[in-house]
């Protein structure tokens, strides 16, 4: 799952340096915009579908996070 | 707040959007999107073309179009109005209110109500309700609903959250009396400690405008605005839509003794096909009742919207036969607020542009 996270992340914001074995900071770093495209490009990466009702900005804090986030869901 | 109004229907709706056409495209150079992002921004969030007045058009312009537009083509007879209720966050002066500068300019009695009232996307409904009211005093038999915004005039050049989505519209919708007509049920709700996340911070009594405030500044995001600019904090309006807007809809369906299944249209604001398309998700309505792509064609044209989707999305003569409507806005307020009623038998659903 984190290779398709860093993969799907990297699509939305390809600036990012992502280290896949290592923490990433997103807080402060996606805008409310990245994290529209990101749910919608995880959703369609993971084949999965978000509450997004149920999405706290602390999901979305760091790598780590949403990755243990999305690891609830499936 | 559960309202039921007896004994009015909406007649007619007309929608005016301007002729001037902005494509996402022509427009990204000002922001700073990525390749990869512009792309997917069209797909998820419908950025792709709107409707923006030329420089210089105020909300009058279009109302008053609007109005000769009906006055010409359907035979409306402004004589026959009692009432005129205007919704705009855009009006053409502080003082006086737009609905009389659109009582001047057209052959309205002076026997009349006029009211502006500042309404954002739930401006639709909370005219309604306005309208609805008004009906219930024996005088008043017909109200012009009128909905318009030129937000465009409002939004900063360089904000990437809001600009690329922004369009500007009138809608003139004529709600009468009618002893007949089933019954309207409303909900209107607001959240007061969400006032910030939708404003212009300059421009009323608490900020005058000055050189100061139409200083640019770029914030953490890379939007770049003033304080006479139109600020949203995307993220708080986000979560607000996702949680309240489904409760809001299970609430009235219930209100009305109606399953969802029971509705044949599902007529809400139009923020972006993202947010919609979850909205559906979560009330398990199937998008084919709920239309969700005016965003891409038109913009979103804040109280204007579902008035706009009527107009663009329906034939008249859909409504030949009485369809079951359930229509929602929300946003500014922050507010949301929904009505379910029966649209039959409409004189005119019709488009002009100015």
């Amino acid at each position: 799952m984190r290779k398709k996270l860093v993969e799907a992340i990297g699509n939305i914001r390809p600036d990012l340096e992502i280290d896949e074995n290592q923490d990433l900071q997103l807080h402060g770093v996606l805008d409310s915009l990245d994290i529209v495209l990101l749910v919608d490009e995880i959703e369609e990466t993971l084949n999965i579908t978000m509450d997004v009702a149920a999405i706290s900005p602390e999901i979305f804090a760091s790598l780590n996070t949403l990755e243990h986030y999305l690891k609830g869901l499936s | 707040m559960k309202m039921e109004f007896e004994g009015a229907k909406i007649s007619g709706v007309h929608l005016v959007v301007p002729k001037n056409e902005i494509s996402f495209e022509s427009e990204i150079d000002q922001y700073t999107f990525s390749a990869a992002q512009s792309r997917k921004l069209k797909s998820v969030m419908g950025y792709d073309r709107r409707r923006v007045v030329e420089p210089g058009v105020v909300s009058s312009d279009l109302v008053i179009s609007g109005f000769k537009h009906l006055i010409i083509n359907e035979n409306l007879d402004l004589e026959s109005i009692d009432a005129l209720v205007l919704v705009t966050q855009t009006p053409d002066y502080l003082i006086p209110g737009t609905s009389f500068i659109v009582h001047n300019a057209l052959p309205f009695k002076k026997d009349i109500v006029c009211m502006d009232l500042n309404q954002g996307c739930s401006g639709f409904i909370n005219g309604m309700i306005a309208s609805l009211s008004l009906l219930e005093q024996r005088n008043i038999n017909r109200v012009a609903l009128v909905n318009v915004d030129v937000l465009s005039r409002l939004v900063a050049f360089g904000d990437r959250n809001s600009r690329p989505i922004i369009g500007d519209a009138a809608s003139i919708t004529i709600v009468d009396s009618n002893e007949s007509s089933s019954s309207i049920s409303c909900v209107s709700k607001v959240d007061g400690s969400g006032w910030d996340a939708l404003m212009i911070p300059a421009g009323g009594m608490k900020m005058r405008p000055s050189d100061e405030t139409a200083e640019s500044r770029e914030d953490e995001s890379g939007n770049v605005r003033s304080l006479n600019d139109l600020v949203m904090k995307g993220d708080a309006v986000f979560n607000f839509v996702m949680k309240e807007v489904p409760l809001l809809i299970e609430d009235i369906c219930l209100d009305s003794q109606l399953s969802k299944v029971d509705i044949d249209y599902f007529v809400f604001h139009q923020p972006n096909p993202f947010m919609l398309k979850k909205i559906a998700n979560k009330l398990e309505i199937p998008l084919a009742k709920m239309p969700h792509k005016l965003v891409s064609e038109f913009g979103n044209s804040s109280g204007v919207s579902i008035p706009a989707v009527l107009c663009t999305s329906f034939e008249r003569q859909e409504f030949d036969v009485g369809k079951k409507m359930c229509l929602a806005g929300f946003g500014v307020g922050l507010s949301w607020g929904a009505m379910v009623m029966e649209l039959e038998k409409l004189e005119f659903l019709s488009l002009s542009q100015f």
